[in-house]
């Protein structure tokens, strides 16, 4: 399968090449993959610390995630793929299995702790990841002291919580302008319609920049929290004035085309929590979603971040270790699981389907796992 | 006998010699290579850029390789505009003309209509690629996004493919379209075209092909079909239907509507090379003419009876020639 590279913003325009999806030559093969022997090899030399805390997080016979020692026989994991497994135990060094029990979790960022009686292991120590340049070399490190996958820092830290970015609740008209942008429509209840902005009006100024378009004012405004009060100058009826918009967060998550979410779909598997970050570091290390919860070191051997989510075909998503370092000095919320009892008794058909959908999802893993067995060979 | 079996020895011994997949072997060569990305993607951020056609309200990327603002992006990108949004990763939008694309390497230019100067990534070969050397690539994945700069991708060459294509193990997606891939140097090699469902495999359009085109579709002109396509009625022909034997291409047939015919060409002619380039497989003829237009002249060296000869064939339209048959 080949797919052209195109993102579809508002329609989809169909294209696509006919070219079969080649295949790479043996002898190719055998170059790049002796290459990137050498290079896992001297990666060993950053992993020594990282591999000291980090222990596999198993329910029944399948490993769900990584953990990261914290200390006390305490891991820290990723909360929504262990939250609904049963029986949850890690392995030490001696190749014990040991029961894990939710201690509690850190809901904004998706992590638990697990509490491992008996185990003895060194705490992490987190390293900050604010001085990471965009290009830095990256690993993320499995108890064997080999790298699983190695990377580069795509994107350096910042929020992908869309509820955070200042929102004006206006349509705006996405042709050049020049002069401004046309205010084509404004949501009722807006911070536009509370600060008097209609439809018609011209925006050509924002906090004393002038937007050319579209693009300009939409960045400026995302670039921007709610709450904030940026002044926005405007042409009305060729009179020029001035509006203080209060900002309020965006509500919804905009929907991505399918063809872009079929792109990452076929790229291998995705965690079920991906969005909605405060603060995350993005690497294009090639993960699967059961690798949450492993270490990520730069060249430095030092513990710069946990993987937290695989998000897509280019993205693998890293809490920050100093993000990391000072949630955990706060106590997690005690972790009450979700009762069951007062669920609405399900339909003969409802049942039937939840079976099937148990049991695809039961093949889909069986598939994926001898799929990776198969890549082991 | 000695001298037979001394020259496979001596070909495997030349074969050591040649440059081989670029060695890491220790630390210090890994913060090495990890220093030449930080500098390629120090450099070459402010030229890559998003491009978002206006009518169409689709988004692809594109990146700078002028001071005076051309853009190089992908084909697919451009089709069906003339006129697109230049979105930066610094946020500020600008507008650039359509110039002309080869649809059949993907490749295509823009113009940005202000005067510049414009931050601009130097422009390098895809020809002297190996498999294994280390790549970059950038782009604006999923359309821009105010919240980051353009994501940093890095990989290596995992294979060359027909019509100076390059495969990576950059993972590139949709809006990456047309996004640069630079070299340690930090030389445009690539431009993002497609991928298949392995993470291994992400096509780029390279350089070399851009280079071939380069005038057509400065001058404009626009042709090719994406992926390729031997029917496509607008593709240039001489009208001369070959066939390997053991001599080299020998002429079959010559359509009376062709240009090769009224150019002189008569069955029994066998083709030594075309436009400069020696041809011994009849594919390969579309591979020369991808960068060719109907109306474009090339010369033909062939051998008649003995002799070498040779003659400028005009090539026409595919559909011309077909057409004319028919009646």
């Amino acid at each position: 399968m080949k797919v052209i590279l195109f993102s579809t913003l508002l329609v989809t325009t169909g294209l696509q090449a006919q070219l079969r999806s080649p295949g790479i030559p043996a002898k190719d093969q055998k170059i790049t993959n002796a290459q990137a022997d050498q290079i896992f090899k001297a990666l060993r030399a950053v992993n020594f610390e990282a591999k000291e805390v980090v222990y596999p997080i198993y329910s029944g016979r399948e490993r769900v995630a990584y953990g990261i020692s914290i200390g006390d026989g305490k891991l820290l994991t990723k909360a929504s793929e262990i939250i609904s497994a049963r029986a949850l135990f890690t392995v030490d060094r001696a190749k014990e299995a040991m029961a894990a029990q939710i201690l509690g979790i850190y809901a904004e960022h998706d992590l638990a702790v697990l509490k491992v009686p008996g185990l003895k292991a060194p705490a992490a120590k987190w390293a900050d990841a604010e001085t990471l340049n965009e290009g830095a070399f990256l690993a993320s490190v499995r108890s064997d002291g080999e790298a699983q996958a190695m990377g580069v820092l795509s994107v350096r830290e910042r929020s992908i919580k869309s509820t955070d970015q200042g929102f004006l609740g206006v349509r705006m008209d996405r042709n050049e302008a020049g002069k401004g942008v046309r205010v084509e429509n404004v949501e009722r209840d807006s911070a536009a319609a509370a600060a008097g902005i209609r439809p018609g009006d011209v925006i050509t100024m924002i906090e004393g920049k002038k937007v050319k378009g579209f693009y300009e004012l939409s960045t400026r405004l995302r670039r921007l929290s709610k709450g904030e009060q940026p002044e926005i100058e405007l042409l009305r009826d060729n009179k020029s004035m001035k509006v203080k918009p209060i900002l309020k967060g965006r509500e919804v998550q905009e929907n991505e085309p399918r063809r872009l979410q079929r792109m990452d779909r076929m790229s291998g598997s995705q965690s079920r929590v991906r969005e909605d970050f405060g603060n995350v570091l993005q690497s294009d290390m090639e993960l699967e979603a059961n690798h949450a919860g492993l270490p990520v070191v730069d060249l430095e051997g030092r513990i710069v971040g946990m993987v937290i989510a695989r998000a897509g075909r280019i993205s693998t998503l890293i809490l920050p270790g100093d993000d990391i370092a000072k949630t955990l000095k706060a106590e997690p919320e005690p972790y009450v699981p979700a009762p069951r009892t007062d669920r609405r008794p399900n339909s003969p058909a409802e049942d039937r389907r939840a079976r099937m959908k148990r049991e695809l999802e039961m093949m889909r893993r069986t598939m994926e796992h001898l799929q990776r067995e198969l890549d082991r060979e | 006998m000695m001298i037979k079996k001394l020259v496979p020895i001596l070909v495997l011994s030349m074969a050591a010699l040649l440059p081989a997949a670029p060695k890491v072997e220790s630390l210090g060569d890994l913060k090495k290579l990890e220093g030449q990305v930080k500098k390629v993607v120090r450099e070459n951020t402010g030229a890559t850029v998003s491009l978002v056609s206006p009518n169409i309200g689709a988004s692809g990327s594109g990146v700078i390789v002028s001071s005076d603002g051309l853009i190089l992006t992908a084909a697919h990108v451009v089709e069906g505009s003339q006129v697109m949004t230049v979105i930066f990763p610094d946020g500020r939008q600008e507008k650039a003309l359509v110039l002309g694309a080869n649809y059949t390497r993907d490749a295509a230019m823009v113009k940005l209509v202000g005067d510049g100067p414009w931050p601009f990534a130097e422009v390098g070969e895809s020809k002297s690629l190996e498999v294994g050397d280390f790549v970059v690539a950038m782009g604006h994945p999923k359309g821009y996004d105010p919240t980051r700069r353009p994501p940093v991708r890095f990989g290596r060459i995992m294979t060359k493919r027909p019509l100076d294509f390059i495969m990576t193990d950059c993972t590139v997606v949709g809006g990456d379209s047309g996004g640069p891939l630079f070299d340690l140097k930090g030389r445009v090699v690539g431009i993002h075209s497609n991928i298949g469902s392995d993470r291994q495999v992400n096509n780029h359009a390279g350089l070399s092909g851009y280079k071939a085109s380069w005038e057509n579709m400065l001058a404009g002109k626009s042709w090719g079909v994406l992926g390729g396509d031997r029917r496509d009625p607008n593709r240039p022909v001489m009208g001369l239907n070959l066939k390997k034997a053991e001599t080299g291409l020998v002429v079959d047939e010559v359509p009376k509507a062709g240009p090769a015919f009224a150019a002189g060409f008569q069955p029994g002619d066998v083709v030594i090379s075309i436009a400069g380039e020696k041809v011994t497989e009849v594919a390969k003829l579309s591979e020369i003419f991808v960068d060719f237009l109907p109306g474009d002249k090339v010369e033909v060296n062939f051998v008649r009876k003995d002799q070498k000869l040779n003659k400028t064939v005009t090539l026409a339209r595919l559909g011309d020639i077909y057409r004319n048959q028919r009646r």
